[in-house]
């Protein structure tokens, strides 16, 4: 060594290899295929890994074969088609049969050769071992089954238990109305609208998580008909006037465009939207004006663009929450324990709006005051007989 | 029903839902290309070239493919077939599409003889590709897999979507934080969610469609491949014997996808069976 390095440089001692060597003896396999998957040629690796001789593979074997069922519809759907299209796949995870009918994970690259003419004319194969790499795949699976599992046990229970308090708080709310109705003293009357304010939060708790876990669950569908649209806007408006009034708020309510006087839709979603979206404005605005605006837009002979917005004067979002205001339980928690509310309401919103076909976007200035708009398109005539199926 | 009205309803463009696609001549007769499952109408570019000079050609994804609009897609709503059954009715209403000749690949063969069941009058062909009605074993019908089979395919497919297979765009696709991903992933075929992916799995492949074949009384051709694991060919047998006016052509190509391995056949193969214009 030392004299070597006296001696001045001088070439590193390279051990001979062929490439026939290295391909046969790659940590890999190699493989290379016709077209159609008939295999024409595999190296020693693939066959050590495998248990296969040469002589049971090549020329009587396709790919495929070697392949689970579920495998090959794999290579079918997916390996095949891709390559024939992008002329090469990379990483395709499958598992091949072994001799011993063991199965070895393993991790497919291939390339599709071409002729003169641009016809297929090889595939070439590399398969890499994936035993560990599959253990670790498998172990996260089950991880991620094991917490989305968790989840929706959590979802469920939590509607359970909303269903549960429902039934009581209804009763609770049936009887407080039974109550208002017999003579009161004044301080029971009070009492009574103390209990109307607590029972009335209540219920519109429980209803939020109960509508949210339908969310959740995929289960929410339209109920379509055909409704007022004026009669609706009203009957949202009014139901927050008393509200607005209490607190010394101006509630304004506009109607513009061509207005039609049907529409086909779930009235009853798009008036848990309004009201929602009013109510939010009010909780959240001390003086000024709480305003529900809607225009009309004909898209067509049939159809009509619907632009309700809600705006107020309140205080305002601050332009970092902005992102995540229609995304469950974003709600601050300064805000939740000073205005109370579940932060359910405007995921619930921009759901109801979404299941629509539309989206519920916001504008707002910190300090100034917020506007909540969507647009739906909604058709003049109800057209739900046509189409079958 | 419910689900089945919303998006005509609600006035959504079901063109761009679908990313449906119109090529060939306005005024000819239209034909609509259907992809199968695990790709998307890119699966059709070396055939639907030649029909360009005389059809009016329409290819789509279906909800949950390619580049729909994922938005679209629940898993309620397309818990079977037929909701995309449905999807295409209403593409052809948008388009006022009539006297239609339907070309669907694998599971969306049967796609269209939904379509041609609910709405016979506005389907003058159908072009079914490795047509299989129904995947599983069951008594004396040979479909070819056993429900572990399937249960297995679902589990592979898990393993392919956690994100080494750039077969499958990952999760990221659509990752509005980090748009680099989605842009390098662009170029990239067939892209799919995951977990529609898997959700469209199990209903392709869970699906059982064969009392509606002898309910479809639309000229049928049939493209068998001779050797096709997924639909092999005693199922595109049974397909030819169920339907009333069915005709099966064997073709020499192999595997599940001739129109991709095999176009030029496959083109062959419709020409004398869509008539003059072909």
């Amino acid at each position: 060594m030392a004299e070597r390095l006296v001696d001045g440089p001088s070439e590193p001692e390279v051990p001979v290899e062929t490439a026939e060597d290295l391909y046969e003896n790659a940590p890999c396999g190699y493989m290379s295929t016709l077209p159609g998957g008939l295999i024409v040629r595999a190296n020693r690796t693939f066959f050590l890994w495998t248990g296969y001789q040469s002589d049971q593979v090549v020329g009587r074997r396709r790919f495929s074969d070697l392949l689970p069922p579920s495998g090959r519809i794999y290579y079918e759907t997916h390996y095949a088609p891709l390559l024939l299209m992008q002329g090469s796949v990379r990483e395709i995870a499958l598992e091949v049969i072994c001799t011993d009918q063991s199965r070895l994970p393993v991790l497919i690259n291939a390339t599709l050769a071409r002729d003169a003419q641009g016809q297929p004319q090889l595939i070439r194969i590399t398969v890499f071992n994936a035993t560990a790499r599959r253990k670790y795949e498998q172990e996260l699976l089950r991880e991620r089954r094991r917490a989305e599992q968790a989840t929706q046990e959590k979802a469920r229970f939590i509607a359970m238990v909303s269903h549960e308090i429902r039934s009581p708080l209804s009763a609770i709310v049936a009887v407080r109305q039974m109550l208002e109705k017999t003579d009161l003293s004044p301080r029971q009357d009070q009492l009574v609208r103390m209990l109307k304010s607590s029972s009335e939060s209540l219920l519109g708790l429980v209803n939020n998580v109960l509508d949210f876990g339908r969310f959740e669950g995929g289960h929410e569908v339209l109920e379509l008909h055909r409704f007022d649209l004026q009669a609706l806007v009203s009957a949202s408006f009014e139901t927050m006037r008393a509200r607005a009034e209490l607190k010394g708020i101006a509630l304004e309510q506009t109607i513009t465009g061509e207005v039609p006087q049907c529409v086909v839709g779930d009235a009853l979603k798009i008036h848990q939207v309004l009201t929602n979206l009013l109510s939010n404005a009010l909780k959240f605005t001390e003086r000024g004006v709480v305003r529900l605006s809607v225009h009309c837009e004909p898209t067509g002979a049939e159809s009509v663009a619907i632009t309700f917005s809600v705006s107020d004067t309140g205080i305002g979002i601050a332009s970092d929450r902005l992102n995540s205001i229609f995304e469950e339980y974003a709600q601050g928690a300064e805000v939740r324990s000073r205005y109370g509310g579940t932060g359910l309401g405007l995921a619930i919103s921009s759901g109801l709006v979404k299941l629509h076909g539309g989206e519920l976007c916001v504008q707002s200035e910190l300090g100034r005051g917020s506007t909540f708009r969507f647009t739906l398109h909604l058709k003049l005539q109800d057209l739900s007989a046509e189409g079958g199926s | 029903m419910k689900a089945r009205v919303d998006s005509l309803q609600w006035g959504m463009d079901v063109l761009a839902r679908n990313n449906v696609k119109v090529l060939g001549r306005a005024d000819a007769q239209p034909i609509l290309f259907v992809h199968g499952f695990g790709c998307d109408q890119n699966m059709w570019r070396f055939v639907t070239p030649a029909f360009e000079p005389s059809y009016r050609v329409v290819l789509l994804d279906l909800v949950g493919a390619g580049k729909s609009d994922l938005s679209a897609w629940s898993s309620a709503k397309y818990q079977t077939l037929h909701a995309h059954a449905t999807d295409i009715l209403e593409i052809c209403r948008a388009l006022t599409l009539e006297d239609v000749i339907f070309v669907g690949h694998s599971v969306s063969a049967m796609i269209g003889v939904l379509a041609a069941r609910a709405e016979p009058d506005r389907f003058a062909k159908l072009v079914l590709v490795g047509p299989s009605p129904c995947y599983i074993d069951d008594a004396e019908y040979v479909g070819g897999f056993s429900r572990k089979d399937i249960e297995e395919l679902l589990e592979s497919l898990d393993s392919n979507y956690l994100g080494w297979s750039s077969a499958m765009a990952p999760v990221i696709m659509g990752n509005p934080q980090r748009p680099e991903l989605s842009e390098e992933l662009e170029n990239s075929f067939c892209r799919t969610d995951p977990n529609i992916a898997r959700h469209f799995a199990r209903v392709t492949f869970l699906s059982d469609n064969r009392a509606d074949l002898p309910l479809v009384r639309t000229p049928t051709l049939i493209l068998q491949c001779s050797e096709d694991v997924i639909a092999p060919p005693v199922v595109g047998e049974y397909v030819r014997r169920s339907m009333p006016a069915a005709r099966l052509v064997m073709l020499n190509a192999t595997g599940h996808c001739p129109n991709l391995s095999a176009p030029e056949e496959t083109i062959a193969a419709m020409r004398p069976f869509l008539g003059p214009n072909g």
